[in-house]
């Protein structure tokens, strides 16, 4: 370890070179990093109901259509409005890629007559009606339409939607931009516009994700600025440890780049996790650096103790972290599992960073001159941070029972929230109800037939199986029952049953009495070959053999626990009628219900991994299971604060919230094991428990709070994002931040104190190897100068290194 | 001087065939807009007086499934009379009988009726607006399918010579690059064509759209020989975009013994007309 230590000592210019040009390499990449913000793309695609999805999409195609939906105070159907629409789809239609424009004026409406069948515009010439009568006429057609009302026009005609279907090789981004451009030149009167769809959900995604970067990152390198300077009060103390994290973050986002990884809604908030998780190294290390110069080392010297000393420390600190996230790669969210993975890697570079790159710049660059007078205090006094910490070791541990009993309590209470927290697997919950996304979407629910589908596929197995009477006339009655059923409200549906009800009522001159299935197959055969010849397509109502289906149906947005429910009964339903042939849940409903169910599966597992592995890095590190097991009660507290106020609030249990834990985990852990390590230390020093509990917690204490107020600010900074789930993941993690530390300052010293367990006497592993005291002479009095020991983290494997770099 | 006289009457003879040559060229025989009102013409040629046919379409879909119809077709163009055409499905089974008949008057969209046997009636369908969409689930689309000339729609510009192999064997073609013309309503606003110098009738057609992307083709993948004249007897049509194609086969192409009856072509005949005697 020292030969590598020298090397880079003596050779500076080298490792510098070394890091640029990987640098440059990992920098290249990052211009070629794209986003993904389709949501079913998250995914496992071996999940049945996403193979479902899949094979559903290779049948029947997955069409890409864009809406604007223009809503008027009290009706579409005036001039104005209309014209507005007329004139917005005349340059829709010029958008390179659209290929075709459907609006409440051009939709086709069939009627049916005596003689004939009538296929023409809802408006005579798709223009607007002039008249009050001619436009009285027009609204009830359009009105009456089964195929209009609810898709294209409200049935209480306040809104009317123009839909885009898209060239399957559209630019869906340029067109969807073009499309907002037009729309904002119509913005001005007294109708409101908004827009969904994919192409549109995607820019605006992006967007959002570009802005909040844009926004988040400056004011977390302006945090870190501060605290640095607060720290080192230099520029360098400044500008190198920024320089660290921006390596590694270029690192981590270069790496993805590279891999073609793209940033999606849950990753591309890794930029400034980074920056505030990886600072703590650097600060860590030139902190050490700046007490051996302080202590008269001369500056080679003083460079190879601090890389020698803060290697394992800064070691431990980092792959505790490491852990929590990996523990993400558990996840069956493919972006949880990309941020997991790149944040560990990104996290693992700071550190070597931390100890490669800073030492080498630390031996190129001069001595400050500052560094030389020794950084002492005169003390606690009362009002300093060490004096408050003092005073609450002096608390705890005069009242340590109380603390435990306590910190009972608070467990047991948020236990109770954490019982009332809900998963919640949707977007709109994700983005929050004032995101133009969601507002959009609310507003398809509210005026049309709602948003969600719940998509059914028929397979008969065999050629032209779909045209059997018979099952047309049980896939009526199981739409039937969908539209009547208590609990989720399916607003409307369509299937091939429908149509070939529709068609026979329009060849029997519209008679409402024929909107039925007819019992002759072959006219079931002829009324569908009659739809294609008047320039119908089928879409997902059936294959071009006839062999199987779609049924769809529409609703408004619900929550998860509904969406769950609703899948149960239909697919219970489906088993129930359709014995004979497949008739299988397909879409995102399916989807939704899946990822509900797995949510909490991939909860526990996550955490049980991220406990079961910080806890074993704590058992090797400390040797003691009783110390990895201490260093846990901290954490389940914070967990379960953590759920608890998430029940309480209501904050739900979502694809960003889902991460709190592991991470926190990953995080927190190392505050106890400062903790623990150090007041070991003391203990074997001789030191009486509230003695070292008080030395504990002004030295390590210091450090454990400074980092997880550092910590807590750098996620904070994500309260700021324009999604609602990040802001709810950033919260929760920053206050996880300050639980966990407070935790360690409480609930740690009240057990060490009360029990003092046989590990803080005991060497490592003692009940392996037998027991063997290393603890001397007990010493009453304290050390007379708790300030002057200014490392923030050190511990008995420092403290080992410590002795070895002296000899 | 003989050596310089049979220069200058080399020279001459050149002169000649280039001037005769470009006269041939701006005579309009071999430009592209010639070239396409000759391909116009041989379908007038072959199509037109009155003809009998039985056609098999074989649709295959994106979704990996496959559909058929074989129908017997019934045709009657004469100089300034409407263009009759009845259409009688013989396969499948479940349409087996439908009729469909399209009456189009000269320079007018065409007037279509339907006849459902399960049903036993007639409809006229009424489409205000031009039909547009695919003609019968097919890849071809009812402008592809009618009667309209490629010449009224399309201004073409002969762009090279280019050999296309049909049944393995190379056929010498003039390849036209097409564009529609301001005034026309197509699915398509370029594409190329290959002609086939022999016989006139384009063997290969690519179309594109706005954005220049090859979305559409057609090719003759079997000749055959009608009235001593070279026809295609089986094309395919692929769509591109959505990956389904249509195969066109004649497999039977007559001329009546007698002139079609106009009582035939008339929307309330159409419960009564008799297959069998027309061969289907």
């Amino acid at each position: 370890m020292r030969k590598i230590v020298e090397w880079i000592v003596d050779h500076p210019r080298t490792v510098v070179l070394i890091v640029l040009a990987i640098t440059l390499g990992f920098a290249a990449a990052i211009p070629g990093i794209t986003t993904l913000t389709d949501f079913k793309e998250y995914i496992s695609r071996d999940d049945p109901a996403v193979r479902a999805m899949d094979r559903a999409e290779d049948r029947y195609g997955s069409q890409t259509s864009l809406m604007v939906a223009v809503v008027a105070e009290d009706t579409i159907f005036k001039v104005s409005t209309l014209e507005k629409i007329k004139a917005m789809r005349e340059e829709f239609e010029q958008i390179i890629g659209v290929d075709e424009v459907t609006d409440p004026l051009n939709a086709q409406v069939i009627t049916g007559t005596e003689a004939a069948l009538v296929v023409g515009p809802a408006a005579p010439g798709k223009e607007v009606p002039k008249t009050p009568e001619a436009m009285e006429e027009y609204r009830q057609r359009a009105l009456g339409s089964r195929l209009l009302r609810d898709y294209i026009v409200s049935s209480d005609g306040k809104a009317g939607v123009l839909a885009l279907k898209l060239k399957k090789d559209a630019d869906q981004t340029a067109v969807a931009k073009r499309v907002v451009e037009i729309v904002e030149r119509y913005k001005d009167g007294p109708e409101r516009i908004y827009i969904a769809g994919l192409p549109y959900m995607s820019l605006v995604l992006s967007e959002s994700m570009g802005r909040d970067l844009r926004m988040m990152l400056p004011i977390v390198i302006l945090m870190i600025v501060a605290v640095l300077y607060l720290s080192f009060f230099s520029l360098r103390g400044v500008l190198l440890p920024l320089l660290v994290v921006s390596l590694s973050t270029v690192w981590a986002v270069g790496a993805m780049a590279a891999l073609k990884v793209p940033f999606t809604i849950m990753s591309f908030i890794m930029p400034v996790i980074l920056m505030a998780i990886g600072i703590a190294y650097a600060i860590h290390v030139l902190n050490k650096y700046y007490e051996e110069l302080a202590a008269g080392k001369a500056k080679r010297e003083a460079v190879i103790d601090t890389a020698l000393l803060m290697a394992s420390p800064v070691a431990m600190a980092g792959l505790t972290t490491v852990a929590g996230f990996l523990s993400l790669m558990n996840s069956f969210l493919i972006p949880q599992r990309q941020f997991g993975l790149f944040t560990a890697f990104g996290v693992l570079v700071a550190m070597a960073l931390s100890l490669a790159l800073l030492p080498a710049m630390l031996a190129l660059l001069p001595v400050p001159r500052r560094a030389r007078k020794p950084r002492t205090r005169t003390g606690a006094s009362r009002l300093s941070l060490s004096g408050w910490l003092g005073l609450i070791g002096r608390l705890v541990a005069r009242h340590r029972r109380a603390v435990l009993i306590a910190s009972l309590a608070v467990l047991i209470a948020f236990a109770v929230g954490t019982a009332l927290v809900r998963v919640e697997t949707s977007q709109q919950e994700f983005l929050g109800q004032d995101h133009p996304i969601v507002q959009a979407l609310n507003v398809m629910d509210e005026h049309f037939s709602g948003i969600e589908q719940v998509i059914v596929e028929f397979d008969t197995g065999r050629r032209d199986g779909l045209k059997d009477p018979e099952l047309l006339k049980r896939i009526v009655a199981f739409e039937e029952w969908l539209e009547t059923k208590p609990g989720v409200r399916i607003n409307k549906t369509s299937s091939l049953a429908d149509l070939v009800r529709e068609m026979n009522q329009k060849f029997h001159a519209d008679d409402p009495s024929y909107y039925a299935i007819p019992d002759d197959r072959k006219l079931v055969a002829q009324l569908l070959l009659l739809f294609t010849f008047q320039g119908g397509k089928l879409g997902n109502m059936a294959l071009g053999d006839f062999s199987a289906g779609e049924a769809i149906g529409l609703y408004s947005s619900v929550g998860s626990t509904e969406r769950v429910e609703l899948a149960r009964e239909v697919q219970r339903y489906l088993d129930e009628h359709f014995r004979d042939i497949r008739a299988e849940m397909v879409g995102s409903t399916r989807v939704g219900a899946s990822l509900f169910s797995k949510i909490i599966t991939s909860q526990i597992t996550s955490l049980v991994t991220s406990i079961l592995a910080s806890g074993l890095i704590v058992a090797l590190l400390m040797g003691s299971l009783v110390a990895s097991l201490i260093s846990l009660i901290p954490l389940v507290l914070t967990i379960m604060i953590n759920f608890g106020l998430m029940g309480f609030s209501n904050t739900p249990l979502d694809m960003a919230t889902l991460m709190v834990s592991s991470i926190a985990i990953g995080i927190g852990i190392d505050y106890a094991i400062h903790f623990l390590s150090r007041f070991r230390r003391e203990y074997r020093e001789g030191l009486e428990p509230k003695g070292a509990l008080e030395r504990t917690i002004q030295t390590a204490g210091r450090g454990i709070a400074y980092n997880a107020l550092a910590l807590a600010l750098g996620f904070a900074v994500l309260l700021f994002s324009t999604f609602k789930g990040t802001a709810n993941f950033g919260f929760l993690i920053a206050l996880t931040m300050v639980i966990s530390a407070a935790s360690a300052f409480t609930v740690i010293p009240a057990i060490l104190v009360t029990w003092e367990p046989g590990f803080l006497r005991e060497r490592a592993w003692a009940w392996a190897w037998g027991r063997k005291e290393v603890r001397p002479t007990r010493r009453a009095v304290l050390n007379p100068n708790p300030g002057l020991d200014p490392s923030l983290i050190q511990t008995d494997c420092e403290k080992e290194a410590q002795d070895e770099g002296k000899t | 001087m003989k050596g310089r006289l049979s220069l200058i009457a080399g020279l001459a003879l050149l002169l000649g065939a280039w001037l005769i040559g470009t006269a041939f060229y701006s005579s309009g025989q071999l430009t592209g807009e010639a070239i396409l009102k000759k391909v116009d013409e041989q379908q007038d040629i072959v199509m037109g007086g009155d003809l009998i046919s039985l056609i098999r379409f074989d649709n295959s879909y994106s979704d990996g499934t496959t559909a058929y119809n074989i129908f017997g077709g019934l045709s009657k163009k004469a100089e300034g009379q409407p263009e009759k055409s009845l259409v009688y499905f013989k396969e499948p089974d479940d349409v087996h009988g439908t009729i469909f008949l399209s009456i189009k008057p000269e320079g007018q969209s065409a007037q279509l009726w339907l006849y459902l046997p399960a049903l036993g009636m007639v409809k006229e369908l009424v489409s205000e607006e031009e039909r547009s969409g695919s003609f019968a689930g097919s890849t071809f689309s009812y402008r592809q399918v009618g009667e309209r000339k490629m010449a009224d729609d399309y201004t073409a510009e002969l762009i090279g010579e280019e050999p296309v192999a049909i049944d393995g064997q190379a056929r010498d073609c003039y390849l036209l690059k097409l564009t529609a013309k301001p005034e026309a309503e197509v699915d398509y606003p370029t594409g190329k064509m290959w002609v086939d110098k022999a016989s006139w009738i384009s063997l290969k057609a690519e179309e594109y759209s706005d954005a220049g992307n090859l979305e559409r083709t057609m090719e003759v993948l079997k000749l055959g020989e009608f009235e001593g004249k070279t026809v295609a007897d089986v094309m395919i049509s692929k769509d591109l975009l959505n990956n389904n194609s249509t195969t066109i086969s004649f497999l039977e192409r007559r001329r009546p013994t007698e002139a079609l009856p106009d009582e035939l072509f008339e929307p309330q005949n159409l419960p009564n007309f008799e297959p069998s005697l027309w061969g289907f």
